[in-house]
Parts: structure tokens; sequence; C-alpha cells
């Protein structure tokens, strides 16, 4: 675990936990989707969350967006409980995600899209929008900077003006990614964010996964099923599965816990 | 990839490179896209400031019609094209406008022109408290809801114990002075008078779509769990938006009063609703300017139909139900030419013929 924190600070100037998980359990009916996990999620850190299908990792994930309301147990963000935040609130606090299939706008432009990420950023309101006052101009212009350095950044320039439906998966893929960081989130919720890209397109993912992290300063929350992309960017790795926690540590460590290979049923990748 | 961070909120324009919108390049006929946009736009102020100077007293009467039809359908566009909230019940609202302004003119004789906007202010507040409750519907259960309002609307506007105010069965007789402009006739007064309302309002809903607001009502009707995601508060959109769809069909409904001089409950029975549905459809949904198309489809067409139907037919009683068969072939005919409306339409052979 000393090597953990080594990574954590040497990316962030605390360390302390941005996202604590606190005994949350979820059921559905009789069915135990979460029961009891834990864990911390230091600042600064990418921190990659594994386990089989069905091993409640989405569900995790959308108690921590507030889609789901979790039985018992608490999550804390920077400190303060987010159970009492109302889902549309989450983004205020500074945390953002994407979505396992895609949850894009269909009909938008991948510019406005991206600047639907800024929504929480921005403050103008029906009369003021209605009115076209000059702040709003200028709010605009400062919502079409932030979309445009974005959209260079994970290189969407060509698609900048086409509908998002009609784009590949992958660049589809980007485009969440793009709209989720133009909230300027503390922290990022990843939800499978290489399933369904080619190999090539993994490793620009892995790249822009650790840039993300170094360069703008977003603690990462990674669920992914790819092994070799978690083992290569993570920071921490925790697993779960049945609705436990099954380990937890860095990759390597988590690589080597019998328990994980038991779960896997020996492959690792 | 570029190494960069994210610009902070101060950041002032000249950061980031932009890049034109390539569509901005294409031409039609030696003239770019967004030249043919203002042209359009230059070319439609025109004729709408100048037409009813070439026009019968009934011809402007009708174009008033269709200014203060078209002001409707862009109501409902914003509510349902945009936000894709269903309503069949937009006649309601287009009531409760018509009769505040019909109520202040003939009960308290406030003067015509001041009922405008409190008709737009009483329609917000019942727009926005109609959309609370509706927020728990979605689809076809906000449409059945909105239809038991069209349904009773007619209904309670005829009920006895607000007779003194509605007038009951017999609606609303309102008197109009003339014309305050010696060169104007009263119809075209008129007309004048719902063109300055009909510009503001488009105006207005021009800049909410193509802002943070419009951007956030598509978002909404696109993906409702992404948009909340995004920090989008769902509940105080959809009912500000019920209540912004309110102001323009409560002013429509003032400027129908005034320019009709005369209101009763059947003037907005749930059919009326549903043609401004039809308005909006043929029109183009979630488009500005195709409220203007969808307006004088749903006057122009059933004028049509009942000419057509005369023509043929004379005046034999039994063809008055025709004059809806051949409004319904119409409507199916333009549906089937241009399934995304005449907006739609439009746009689809502008890229088209551009190179």
């Amino acid at each position: 675990m000393s090597q953990v924190s080594a990574n954590a600070t040497e990316a962030s100037s605390s360390g302390r936990p941005i996202l604590q998980v606190k005994d949350v359990a979820v059921h559905f009916g009789g069915i135990i989707a979460l029961d009891g996990v834990s864990f911390d999620v230091p600042e600064g850190a990418i921190l990659g969350l594994i386990g089989p299908n069905g091993a409640g990792k989405t569900t995790l994930f959308n108690c921590l967006s507030r889609l789901y309301i979790p039985n018992s147990g608490d999550i804390l963000f920077e400190g303060q409980t987010i159970l009492n935040t109302v889902p549309y609130q989450i983004a205020n606090l500074g945390i953002g995600r994407t979505f396992q299939n895609l949850a894009l706008f269909a009909t938008m432009s991948v510019l406005d899209n991206i600047m639907i990420g800024c929504h929480s950023r921005s403050k103008s309101d029906f009369l003021s929008n209605a009115l076209r006052l000059p702040w709003v101009g200028r709010e605009e212009s400062m919502l079409q900077d932030i979309a445009w350095e974005l959209i260079e950044y994970l290189q969407l320039g060509d698609h900048a003006y086409d509908p998002v439906g009609g784009l590949p998966f992958g660049i589809q893929k980007r485009v969440e990614l793009a709209r989720a960081i133009a909230s300027k989130p503390k922290l990022l919720l990843l939800d499978e964010p290489a399933g369904g890209l080619n190999h090539d397109e993994v490793e620009e993912l892995a790249d822009t996964l650790r840039q993300i992290g170094h360069d703008r300063n977003i603690t990462v929350l990674l669920v992914e099923h790819h092994m070799s992309l978690v083992m290569a960017v993570s920071d921490v790795v925790v697993a779960i599965d049945f609705g436990r926690k099954i380990g937890e540590g860095t990759p390597a460590e988590v690589q080597q816990n019998p328990e994980v290979i038991r779960a896997y049923l020996g492959t690792t990748d | 990839m570029t190494t960069s961070t994210l610009p902070d909120t101060e950041m002032k324009s000249g950061g980031a490179p932009r890049r034109a919108n390539p569509a901005d390049r294409l031409r039609v006929f030696g003239v770019s896209l967004p030249w043919i946009r203002r042209v359009s736009i230059l070319i439609g102020l025109a004729l709408a400031l100048f037409l009813p100077f070439y026009m019968e007293g009934f011809g402007v009467f009708q174009l008033t019609q269709v200014l203060y039809l078209s002001i409707a359908v862009l109501g409902l566009n914003l509510l349902t094209g945009f936000t894709g909230q269903f309503s069949l019940g937009h006649s309601a609202f287009m009531a409760i406008g018509a009769y505040t302004a019909g109520i202040m003119m003939d009960q308290w004789e406030v003067p015509y022109y001041l009922t405008i906007v409190p008709a737009g202010i009483v329609c917000f507040a019942a727009g926005f408290l109609f959309g609370l409750p509706a927020l728990r519907l979605e689809g076809l259960y906000l449409a059945l809801a909105t239809f038991a309002l069209a349904v009773a609307a007619p209904q309670l506007l005829k009920y006895e114990h607000f007779e003194p105010f509605t007038g009951g069965v017999q609606g609303l007789d309102l008197l109009k002075p003339d014309s305050p402009i010696a060169f104007l006739s009263n119809d075209q007064w008129w007309y004048y008078f719902s063109l300055f309302f009909g510009v503001l309002l488009f105006i207005a809903a021009w800049n909410l779509v193509r802002g943070r607001t419009g951007r956030a009502m598509i978002a909404i009707r696109d993906n409702p769990i992404a948009a909340s995601t995004m920090g989008i508060n769902l509940s105080l959109y959809k009912s500000v938006t019920f209540g912004v769809s309110g102001i323009y069909c409560g002013v429509a409904g003032a400027l129908s009063a005034i320019v009709v001089e005369f209101i009763a409950p059947e003037s907005f029975t749930f059919i009326f609703a549903i043609l401004l549905l039809i308005g909006m459809v043929i029109g183009g949904i979630a488009s500005i300017p195709a409220a203007i198309i969808g307006g004088a489809f749903i006057l122009y067409v059933p004028n049509f139909s009942e000419m057509a139907v005369d023509f043929f037919f004379g005046g034999d009683p039994a063809s008055k139900a025709l004059v809806w068969i051949s409004f319904g072939a119409a409507m199916i005919i333009v549906v089937y030419i241009m399934p995304m409306g005449v907006a739609g339409f439009v746009k689809r052979n502008l890229r088209r013929l551009a190179r």
C-alpha cells in the first residue's frame, strides 16, 4: 500500500481521499447487487474498478452519480455525503461521468454536445437567453473556447459540426469524454471507456487518461473490463465480485491476489 | 496529441482555434448558405411588412390570423419540438390568453394593447403550474393529461358560475377602437399590431434555442438521464418550458380575441389543439421559421379544402364532412412528400443543391 500512496501523492497536492465509498449496499428486491463495498479514491489518482460481469460495478457507478440510492452505507465526496444531493447537482459538486453504452445528445453537433458539458459552469437562464443580454454573448464565447480547446485536444475537429448520432462509435466515445471533461470535474467517473474500441483506440485512450489525470488535475474512477488498460493506467485497483470487494492495491498486487484470480477463473486479460 | 490545460473561466476569446462550419462554405447557385439564410430572412421581413398593402381587407385579416396561429405553433414547438414534451392541450392555453384579454377589455375596460402582456403572464403561470404535475408523465401519458386539459377548457368556460365573466356559451363580443394611424385601414393596423408581437416572440425564441437554455432543452429531449448528469435541472427546465410555451399561446390567444373581436368556448376545442400539433409537424419539428408555415397551413388549407369542396359539390349540405376529408388528404400528401415537414424538406434540398 505504500506504493499506492506514493503514486497518489505524486499526482496530487494532498493525497487525501477525494471520494470515500463506505459500506455501500444496494438490493434490487431479493437480489443483492452490492453488499457493503468500501474503498477510498485518493485525490489525483486513477483508480480502476474491476470485476466480472454482474459484479456490481455499474450499480456502484450509478450510486455515485445518484441514479440509484444505496440501501445502506454512505458516499463522501470531499468529506461531504452526496446522498442528499439531487442528481442534477452532482455535476455542480465537480463529479463528471461517461456512460457504458453512450448517452450523447444524438441530434446535436459535437460542438453543442461538448458545450452542454459546460452547463454546470455557466448560468444564463430563460430570460437572459431570450433577451440575449450582453453578458450572455460573452458567456457563450467562453463556452465556445472551452469546447474548441477540447475538440482540438481530443482530435474531434473534423466532426465539430456533425450531428453526433451519425458518427463512428470510437469518435462518439471521445465526444462523451470531452463532454465530461468540459464540466471541469474534480472527479471523473468513466464507465467502460474502452468498451467497443479497437486496439489502437485503446492505446490512445490510455494516453489520454494519463494526460487527463496529470495535466488537468482530474481524479479518475475507471470501471473497465479491459484488463491491460486498467493495469496500465491505474494507480490503485479495486476488484469486486458478487457485490463484495475481493481485492485492493496496486495493479501488480491485485494481479497476484488469489481471490481476484479465482473470480476471473485464472484469466487476467 | 497535444498537451494543454483546460482554460479557466476567466479566459477571453481567441484562446482555442475555432473552425468554421464546412456547411457554411457550401454554395447554392453561387450563394453561400449563411447568405441564403440572411436573404430569406430579409425577403420574409419585406413580405411581412409590405404584403398588407397589396391585399384586400379579408386577405389582410387572414394574414393576421396566420400571425397569431404561427405564434401558437411556435409555442407548441418550443415545448414539443425542442424539449420533447407532448401536448394535445395547447388550445386551453390559447383559451386562457384569449379570455384574459377578453375579460380585461369587457369587464374592466382595459385598452386592448394593455391586455397582451397580462395574457402572457397569466398563461406563463398556467403553463408552469400545469407543467409541475406533468413532470411525472412522459410521452403518451403526458399527451393524455394535456388532452384532458383541452377537453375540459371549453366546458369550464361554459360553467354557469363563471358566466358573468366569460359570457358562458354565448362568449364575449369585444369592441375595439379604429386604427389610430390614418393611412392604415383597421385590418392593416391589427395586422401590424400582431406583427409587432410576432417579431418580438420569434426573435426571443431564436435567442432562446441557440443559447445555453436551448441546448438544455434539446438535451432533455435527446437524453434526459445524460442531461441530468450534465447538471441540467430537468424539473425546472420542463416546467419553465411549459410556462414559456404558455406565454406564446397566451399572447396568440389574446391577439385572436382582439383581432376577431369575439371569443367563445367553441373556438378552443381539442380539435384546435390538434390543429396546432398538425401545424407544428407540417411546418417542421424543432424549427422556428417552420412555425409560420405551420400557421399558414392550418389557416389556409382548411379554407382551400372548403373552397374545393364547394367548387366540386356545390351547396350540398352533406359536403360539409368532405372538407375534413380533403383536409386530411392534403395532410397525407404533405407528410408523404415532406416527412420532415416543410423546413426539413427545404433544408434537405438546399444541401442536395449545394456544392
